[in-house]
């Protein structure tokens, strides 16, 4: 059984010097809860995987399909909070009216107790990711896009975040698809690794996950899987 | 002090100036405020004068909310068709570039010396500029706001009631506020030439009969009237912006 499936999927963008094939011939799929990760250098067409699975973009060739239509939950790599509303506010705008008594909950799973009447202006970049988090989980999801999601933030306050992470998505099972080229992000948040690259990109080899849950970034086993996905990016350059 | 003490003193230092002028060039050429104040107590009583400030005020809110209701549709189209950008730019490069006193001249003599020709100028005169506008305020749209719309689903109302509209508020509201501008300029330009009643229509009749304070006084009142409704906009745009604001509120 699937929850989301990429049948032979391509996508060629219009460009001034001519068409320009970002994606060839993706087949991948992911099982209801599973939590993949998409790990690839930059411009390798992560993102572009994502916006195929929720639907702000058509394949040019083979087809995205959905097990259930999906209720996505999308966390890109800024926040992308409407700076003209509160956060309460910004979490209300996508979820429906019987989520809306969830959101002081939603903000506290996230470390953001009591900031619901901030603007997103007020917020550090880590507060703001974490917001976005929020959002993403309050209208529980059926789909989680994680888009780089702590790409633009320090060492320290990813880290932070990736624990955080982690410990919700165990809170409330999820199918996710995770966009990273972070082995270690890879690893500690995912069921499955799948490594991206070639031009025009394709699917280079994958990497199961076979870890308890409850995992820390410092563990043996999972740093030894870090360093088997490294050797897996190497042999696919 | 920000508030109202310096808006107060650049008030005081206009009549100020003013009484310089009046100084310097002599009472009988560029009568003072007091002389002018004095004008406008007499002509305040009588109907007339606020008959000709009625239908100017009028024909200057009609050109505004012609020039805005078909202008704003105008600049979205622009702004998010390249094909229609491309064609509709000629005709844009005349409308923009067109001396505004050609554009109203010949509408007098194409249409006749009336309400529809001044009308009708007038609102093409505008209409290039607020479509413009829009035009560049639609395709500053952050797209990254437009997907993340997309992605959780928000239905049309919602995208354009707090997505987009939040966006193109401070321009559109400071293109009203120009547009009001021009259109009473051109409204008044308009009267001189080619109306019998109106503020210009009045201007022009005191200024065959040497009578400055007469020009001074119809200036003053509507600077007044277009002044607060200037502000009126200008209280909107601060009130669409107060999550601009830092913590604590203004300064």
């Amino acid at each position: 059984m699937t929850a989301l499936q990429f049948q032979g999927v391509g996508v060629t963008f219009a460009s001034a010097d001519g068409a320009r094939e970002v994606l060839r011939g993706i087949d991948l799929q992911v099982a209801p809860g599973e939590r993949v990760a998409l790990l690839g250098r930059s411009g390798s067409g992560k993102s572009t995987l994502l916006n195929l699975a929720a639907g702000l973009l058509r394949p040019t060739q083979g087809q995205v399909i959905y097990d259930t239509p999906p209720r996505v939950g999308y966390v890109f790599q800024d926040a992308r909070l409407l700076p003209w509303l509160r956060l309460d506010q910004n979490l209300a705008l996508v979820s429906p009216p019987e989520y809306h008594p969830d959101i002081p909950s939603a903000l506290t799973r996230v470390g953001l107790a009591g900031r619901g009447s901030d603007y997103p202006g007020q917020l550090s970049l880590g507060m703001a990711q974490r917001a976005s988090l929020a959002r993403a989980l309050l209208i529980q999801p059926n789909l989680l896009l994680l888009d780089e999601p702590f790409g633009a933030l320090d060492e320290l306050t990813a880290g932070e975040l990736r624990n955080q992470l982690s410990r919700l998505l165990r809170q409330q099972p999820v199918t996710t698809l995770l966009v990273t080229h972070h082995p270690g992000e890879a690893v500690l948040l995912s069921d499955r690794v799948v490594v991206l690259g070639g031009q025009p990109t394709q699917l280079l080899g994958e990497l199961k996950i076979d870890l308890p849950p409850s995992r820390d970034p410092d563990d043996e086993g999972l740093l030894r899987l870090v360093r088997e996905l490294r050797g897996l990016i190497h042999t696919a350059d | 002090m920000l508030r109202w003490g310096w808006p107060l003193l650049g008030l005081l230092s206009v009549v100020v100036a003013w009484s310089l002028l009046t100084r310097l060039l002599g009472p009988s050429t560029f009568p003072g405020p007091v002389d002018t104040l004095h004008f406008l107590n007499e002509q305040v009583r009588k109907a007339a004068f606020w008959g000709h400030i009625g239908i100017t005020l009028w024909r200057v809110l009609v050109c505004f909310a012609l020039a805005l209701a078909l202008g704003l549709p105008l600049g979205w189209l622009l702004g998010l068709s390249p094909v229609f950008s491309a064609f509709a730019g000629p005709w844009l490069a005349i409308g923009l570039t067109l001396p505004r006193i050609l554009i109203l001249l010949s509408a007098f003599l194409i249409v006749g010396l009336n309400e529809k020709a001044l009308v009708t100028a007038i609102t093409l005169i505008l209409l290039p500029t607020v479509a413009v506008q829009v035009r560049e305020a639609v395709r500053s749209l952050d797209p990254r706001l437009s997907d993340m719309a997309r992605a959780f689903r928000l239905s049309r109302t919602k995208t354009w009631r707090w997505v987009i509209l939040p966006q193109l508020w401070p321009t559109l509201l400071g293109l009203a506020r120009v547009t009001l501008s021009l259109s009473w300029k051109m409204v008044v330009f308009g009267e001189v030439f080619g109306r019998t009643s109106g503020v210009g229509y009045m201007i022009s009749f005191y200024f065959q009969q040497f009578e400055m304070r007469g020009i001074l006084a119809y200036g003053v009142v509507m600077t007044l009237i277009l002044s607060a409704l200037d502000g009126g906009l200008a209280w909107l745009s601060r009130r669409g912006s107060t999550w601009q604001q830092p913590p604590g509120g203004e300064p």
